[in-house]
This record gives structure tokens, C-alpha cells and sequence, in this order.
């Protein structure tokens, strides 16, 4: 009975499953009480009432179970009932040094009983963990992403890789990839149903050579209107002229509505300096390096795309740039010591201008419309003008060279011990 | 002082590219020693007005080349402008003197003489000595010391012995009271031979040249050993496209025409059809060793040298190389001949 008893608890509680081999019943002599021994192992047993008897279902029932009336008006929603607690979690298992506690972590056998039934090594060793991260832990962590396929909106879709675009006419667009910008739910009122929700998804295309399609699809589900815009996308590919397959031609400044994007070209090496949503566009473009600001509202992912987008179409060679102005372009650079070097002059059918220019032309105030870009003064922080930073930026200006000058006395052979600055 | 400060700060502007200077002014002060080679003194035939002719036009121009990037600047944007016909004439007369500048040969020289004058010997005051003593004029004389390494330095050794400074001694002193962009005290260690070998590579020629040009003076051994043994690795390589249209050009077809080893080079020319470029070499070895130079026709010059007088070793490649060029000729000559005829039917049926 008291068996039973304990076996019914611990089934319970622990969920436990004990054999009968595995108890032994003492023998009852006069004036002692009964007593169940667990081989060597006393147990807690607690007399109650129905938790004994029922099953754990059942017992948890009885507190998260809501009647149908309730359930009408309500009360079962909204995380209104009680959790289901997994009482398992902390159960013993096999750890790294592979340790079994029978009873605890293992079940009692036949085998076991006749043996040592306390403390054992379990015969197949330490548990090897797989080194992949990905395998390893719990299901959150297998479906983790890379870093590089995460997107910018943590695990939605915004920034993510989708699906390549569907053949069209036998042209399977090789080299093609796609991104979704962004995804939301609309809605929409109807005479007949009311409001009618749809999935918004927007959707850039590129092969990473100059040819690039922004569109947006709708659907019931998420997957329709991904197919649908990029499709579309497909379907309204432009070319983008990439200056010596790296970056832009030249300076501009765009505004869509109430989005403004200012691109400036940078040299080789320098990457791309910019919002998460043109870094997409500037890499399915084939730029490279580029820097750029955005200006005015930065919540419209799809005005912006489309402000740079109408931008990069706009962008002049240096030759149309020489034609339309009648003069020569002239690049210089400190690497060559400003040596003048001709990129383009105006081609004979052109009729050359030798009127002198006004006095505050230059070619990135032709590019932004006769207009100078305002660059804002930095900012002095308040702890810039007390005397602790000063005195801070004095002792870093002494020493600011003797990291290199210590490694160069290393390498010379004048400072043979590794001393660090203090 | 300041006058001191002012022409430092023109030193510096100019030792951006190099110190270099092969200008004539400073030229009458860098007078090589006695000549080790039987030749005579190469600076003297260097700085011929024939022969710098030949070494510019071998050299030549060209913007990407002459202008290469250097790392320092890799990563600054570059400027535009809008220019009319009339102002970029004017600019691009500016730049002469930046594109001279850029094309400066370093000097071809001899190893200078060793230095170990002796000026006093006072062996009483050398119980005080416990060091030696070295002692740099650093006055400020233009007329006396056109450049820093034609500085006075004494030095007293510790035996009461007033010596003129060794080349060591004296350049690392004057390296150190008249400091230079990118010029060490201590002489780097990718100047010693070991370091050097390892990074010998057709991308790090150049950069292995300037910087030599501004930590030696042109006459020092280590200038000397190092150009030489790039020189060296470029014909054994035949990298000789590397240097073209840059400085070092000159002076690196000069080493081979001093020393008698021109046909290396001489065959790369052939082979890229560079038939004046041949000739003006071999002219150029001709008026190094003080042979009649030869003038004519172009391919009649190469040939004549090729089956004269040659080192053994390149008899058979330079002979293969000959008739590849003939063929080569041949052959363009009567595709000429055909579009000739061509063009003139043309003329006739128009």
C-alpha cells in the first residue's frame, strides 16, 4: 500500500517510474512502525489527498480549467490562465562526467538491484557535445542565424534573403538575388466583409552588376505577397552605372517626398557608410564604396530606396558632364601630387565655353543644384572645456608616439625587454 | 635660427619625394672620388648632356605610371575641377615642374672615399676622457654647406685623438641634429641584406628605391649595394616594365650599361618591339666605353650588335630573338603593302 503510495507520488512530482523489484518491504514486527526503505535510500512521502491519486493532467487541470460560460466571456484569453509548469526541468540527467543515480536519474532494473545499486559510472562514457553551435543547446539556438542573414529587424523579415525571382519566357535571371526591405500588415474596407488585412512586403533584385528592380507586392499570406513583389521586381529591372566597378560618378543629392539622400563616392576600400536599407540596394547595385546620409524621414523604406534609386539613374559620366558644360573635367589628386589629369573634355560637335564661370562654382555645387552642402560644425561636449581633459589630451599628446617608438627600439635591438607605458 | 627653420622647411618639402638632388647647383659640391672602375668616374659621364638625353627619352611618361599611388594616400578622395582649353593649357604648364620633379633621376656614383684624417693628437688630456666626443658644425651657411652631409664632424677619441668622423659617425650624427620626413637615425632593417632578399618582389621595387633615396646619400655604400642588387633581381626576373616611366628607370639602364650587361634588357626590347629604345641603348653602351656610335638603319644596328661581340651565355638567345623579330617585321611589312594597294584601288574606283 505504502508502496503504491510512494510510487504514485513520485510519478507525480518527479514523474518517477519505479519498479517493484526495486523496494523491499521490511518485515513488520510488534510495536515498530511500518517503514519503506528504498534500498538504502530513505524517500520523502507525503499522505494527501487526490494529488495521490490522480494524474498529473488531471491535477493540473483542476486549477488552469475554465468552464465553457467562462471561456465565452472570456476568461480562458489573454494569458488569463495559469501556466503550465514543466516540472521535468530540473530532473538529473547524465551530466559531462556521465554520473547515473539510479532512482534519480536512471530507473531501477532488475540488473541494478542485485548489484551496487548506489552511485555508478555509466559504461558508455562522458557525453561527446558536438562542437557546432548551431546542434548544440536548445531549439532557440538551432534556428539561430547567421549574423549576415539576420537582416536589421532582428528575427522578421526586414534585411532577410528571399527567394529568387521566377523564369520568365525561358530566363532563369542567373545571378540574381533578392532582399525584402520591409513587411507589414494592411488593411483595407470593404462594403461586403468590412476590414480586410493583407500582408505588404517590398522587395529589391539585383545581380551585383549595374541591373537592380525595387517593387511591392500584396497578398493574404506572407509567402504570396513575397512571390508577387518579387516577380514584379523582376519585371522592372534598370541599369545603374557603376564608376571603375566600385562606386558612384559623382556627388547628388535626392529627395522623394519627404526623404532626402545624399550619396557621396569614396576611393577604393572604404565600404559602404550608409542606412541598412541602401546598404541592401548599394550591394545588389555592385557598389562598393560609397558614403551616405539620410535626411528628412527615415521610416518610409520604400521612399528612401526609391530616392536613391532615382538618383543613381540621374548620375551623368564625366563625359555627358563636360559636354553639357563645354569645358574639360580635370581631376587632381595629392597622390600625384595635384598633377592635372584631363578625365574628359568636350567632344567636337560641342560648342566649347570659354566665358569665365562665377566665382563660387564648383562641380559638387553644379551636382546639388547651384547649392553648397551645410556640414555641421562638431559638437563641443561639456567636458571638453574642463581642465582634467585638458590636462588628459597634454599627457596623450606626449606620449602619443612612443607605442611606435618602443616597438621600433625592439626591432632595432636598443630595448630588449617588453615594458609597457605607463 | 630662423633662417635655419625656414630653409629646414624647404628640405622637408622637397625630401616628400626625395633627397636626392641632382639639380647642377648642388651637383658642384657631390664630386665623386677617385674612380674605382677603369672607366673613369661614372657621375661624370652621368650627368652628360648626351647621355641624360638618352636616359629621358628611355624613360618616358606616362600619367598612371610616373604618378603612381603611393600607400600614404591611398585613402584621400580626389579634387574636380572645370577648366576651359585656356586655363588647363595653363595648368598643365604649371605641372611641368611636378612632372620634372617626379621624374628627377637619383645620381649614379661611386662609393666615397673613406674618411680618417687626422687633425691633433693630444695624448695629455686623455686621462679625462672616459668617452669619445663628437663635434658637428651646425652653423648656418649656405655658401659653406649647400647640403647636410658636406657638414664638418670631428670626433676625439677617447686616446686624445682629434679625427675627422667617419661616414658612419658622421651621418648619423647629421641625421640627428637635422631630422628629415621618413629618414631614421637608425638605418631600417629592411636595408640589410638578409631582410632585403626576403622582400625582393616586383611590388615592392619602387617602394624599396624611395625609400632609399631619402634615408642614403647617393654616394653611401648601403645606397649603392641596395639599387644594385634590385637592379640585379629585375634582369634575372625581367621585370623591367616595373620601373618604366618612373626615375629610377634612368639610372637602372645606366648600371647596365656601365657594367656591360645590357642584353637582358636588350632582348626585352626586342621582344616588345621597342626598336628605338634598342638602339639608344645600344648607343649608350657605346658612348660609355668609348665606341664610334652607330647610326642607320634601326634593325640593321640591332643585328650588327647581336652577331658581334656578346657574352656567351646570351649568344643563342639573342639570336632567336633576332629572328623572331625579322619575321615579325616581315610580316608587317606586307600587310602594309597589301592595304597600300588596297587604299589606292579605292582611290582609283572612287
Amino acid at each position: 500500500m505504502a508502496a503504491t503510495c510512494l510510487r504514485t507520488t513520485l510519478q507525480v512530482v518527479k514523474t518517477l517510474k519505479i519498479s517493484d523489484v526495486g523496494l523491499q518491504r521490511v518485515p513488520v514486527h510488534q510495536g515498530i512502525p511500518r517503514q519503506i526503505v528504498a534500498l538504502s535510500q530513505l524517500l520523502h512521502v507525503r499522505y494527501g489527498s487526490f494529488f495521490n491519486r490522480k494524474d498529473s493532467d488531471e491535477n493540473w487541470d483542476s486549477i488552469r480549467s475554465v468552464s465553457n460560460q467562462g471561456r465565452k466571456r472570456g476568461r480562458a484569453s489573454r494569458g488569463k490562465l495559469a501556466r503550465k509548469i514543466n516540472l521535468d526541468s530540473g530532473k538529473l540527467g547524465e551530466g559531462i562526467t556521465g554520473l547515473v543515480f539510479p532512482g534519480l536519474s536512471k530507473p531501477i532494473n532488475k540488473d541494478t538491484a542485485s548489484k551496487d545499486l548506489g552511485v555508478q559510472k555509466s559504461l558508455t562514457g562522458p557525453i561527446e557535445r558536438s562542437t557546432d553551435p548551431k546542434k548544440a543547446g536548445s531549439n532557440k539556438r538551432k534556428n539561430r542565424l547567421d549574423p549576415y542573414d539576420r537582416g536589421f529587424r532582428g528575427d522578421k523579415l526586414p534585411g532577410k534573403k528571399v527567394d529568387p525571382p521566377d523564369p520568365v519566357d525561358g530566363y532563369t535571371f542567373p545571378g540574381f538575388e533578392a532582399y525584402a526591405l520591409e513587411a507589414k500588415f494592411v488593411s483595407n474596407m470593404v462594403a461586403s466583409q468590412g476590414k480586410v488585412y493583407k500582408h505588404l512586403v517590398v522587395v529589391v533584385v539585383g545581380n551585383k552588376k549595374g541591373l537592380i528592380g525595387l517593387s511591392l507586392g500584396k497578398g493574404t499570406t506572407v509567402k504570396a505577397a513575397l512571390k508577387s513583389a518579387t516577380n514584379k521586381a523582376a519585371k522592372q529591372l534598370t541599369y545603374i552605372n557603376v564608376y571603375n566597378q566600385h562606386t558612384i560618378w559623382h556627388k547628388f543629392a535626392e529627395k522623394f517626398h519627404q526623404t532626402t539622400v545624399i550619396a557621396e563616392p569614396r576611393h577604393l576600400g572604404f565600404g559602404k557608410k550608409c542606412h541598412p536599407v541602401l546598404n541592401i540596394l548599394c550591394e545588389l547595385a555592385g557598389i562598393k564604396d560609397i558614403h551616405i546620409t539620410v535626411e528628412g524621414s527615415k521610416r518610409n523604406y520604400l521612399n528612401m530606396a526609391r530616392a536613391f534609386m532615382v538618383g543613381l539613374q540621374n548620375q551623368k559620366t564625366h563625359q555627358e558632364i563636360a559636354d553639357e558644360l563645354g569645358q574639360n573635367i580635370v581631376e587632381y589628386h595629392v597622390s600625384r601630387d595635384y598633377y592635372p589629369v584631363t578625365l574628359a573634355s568636350p567632344s567636337t560637335d560641342v560648342e566649347k565655353m570659354d566665358t569665365p564661370k562665377a566665382v563660387d562654382f564648383t562641380l559638387d555645387s553644379y551636382h546639388f543644384g547651384n547649392r553648397t552642402r551645410y556640414m555641421k560644425p562638431r559638437k563641443v561636449r561639456f567636458y571638453q572645456k574642463l581642465a582634467g581633459y585638458k590636462k588628459k589630451q597634454a599627457m596623450d599628446y606626449k606620449r602619443r608616439n612612443q607605442s611606435g617608438a618602443m616597438i621600433e627600439r625592439m626591432v632595432l635591438g636598443l630595448q630588449p625587454e617588453f615594458k609597457t607605458m605607463k | 635660427m630662423a633662417a635655419l627653420r625656414k630653409n629646414m622647411h624647404l628640405l622637408k618639402k622637397l625630401n616628400v619625394v626625395s633627397s636626392c638632388v641632382c639639380k647642377p647647383a648642388s651637383l658642384k659640391h657631390l664630386h665623386t672620388s677617385a674612380p674605382v672602375l677603369s672607366v673613369g668616374d661614372p657621375l661624370h659621364y652621368f650627368m652628360r648632356d648626351d647621355v641624360q638625353k638618352i636616359l629621358e627619352e628611355l624613360t618616358g611618361f606616362d600619367v598612371k605610371k610616373t604618378f603612381y599611388q603611393r600607400a600614404q594616400y591611398a585613402n584621400k578622395e580626389p579634387n574636380y575641377k572645370v577648366l576651359s582649353d585656356v586655363e588647363l593649357e595653363e595648368e598643365i604648364e604649371k605641372a611641368k615642374e611636378i612632372k620634372a620633379r617626379r621624374l628627377q633621376m637619383p645620381p649614379f656614383m661611386d662609393i666615397r672615399k673613406p674618411k680618417d684624417d687626422l687633425l691633433s693628437d693630444d695624448p695629455d688630456i686623455a686621462p679625462a676622457l672616459t668617452s669619445k666626443y663628437v663635434f658637428i658644425d651646425i652653423s648656418d651657411n649656405l655658401r659653406r654647406i649647400p647640403v647636410e652631409s658636406k657638414r664638418n664632424v670631428v670626433c676625439r677619441h677617447e686616446d686624445g685623438k682629434l679625427k675627422v668622423a667617419d661616414w658612419e659617425q658622421s651621418d648619423r650624427v647629421v641625421r640627428m641634429y637635422y631630422p628629415v620626413a621618413g629618414r631614421n637615425v637608425f638605418i631600417p632593417k629592411m636595408f640589410e641584406e638578409e631582410q632585403l632578399e626576403k622582400i625582393l618582389t616586383h611590388e615592392n621595387y619602387i617602394d624599396i628605391l624611395e625609400r632609399a633615396c631619402v634615408q642614403f646619400e647617393p654616394d653611401s655604400s648601403d645606397f649603392i649595394r641596395i639599387t644594385h642588387r634590385i637592379y640585379e633581381h629585375i634582369a634575372q626576373n625581367g621585370d623591367f616594365d616595373v620601373l618604366h616611366c618612373t626615375r629610377f628607370y634612368g639610372p637602372m639602364v645606366f648600371y647596365f650599361a656601365w657594367f656591360n650587361k645590357i642584353e637582358p634588357l636588350l632582348m626585352h626590347m626586342m621582344n616588345n618591339d621597342h626598336l628605338t629604345s634598342a638602339v639608344h641603348l645600344i648607343n649608350l653602351k657605346c658612348m660609355l666605353h668609348k665606341e664610334p656610335s652607330k647610326s642607320g638603319n634601326l634593325f640593321m644596328i640591332i643585328r650588327d650588335y647581336c652577331l658581334g661581340k656578346v657574352k656567351k651565355e646570351y649568344k643563342k638567345d639573342l639570336k632567336i630573338a633576332l629572328n623572331d623579330l625579322e619575321k615579325r617585321l616581315e610580316i608587317r611589312a606586307k600587310r602594309m603593302e597589301s592595304e597600300a594597294k588596297e587604299s589606292n584601288k579605292e582611290k582609283v574606283t572612287g
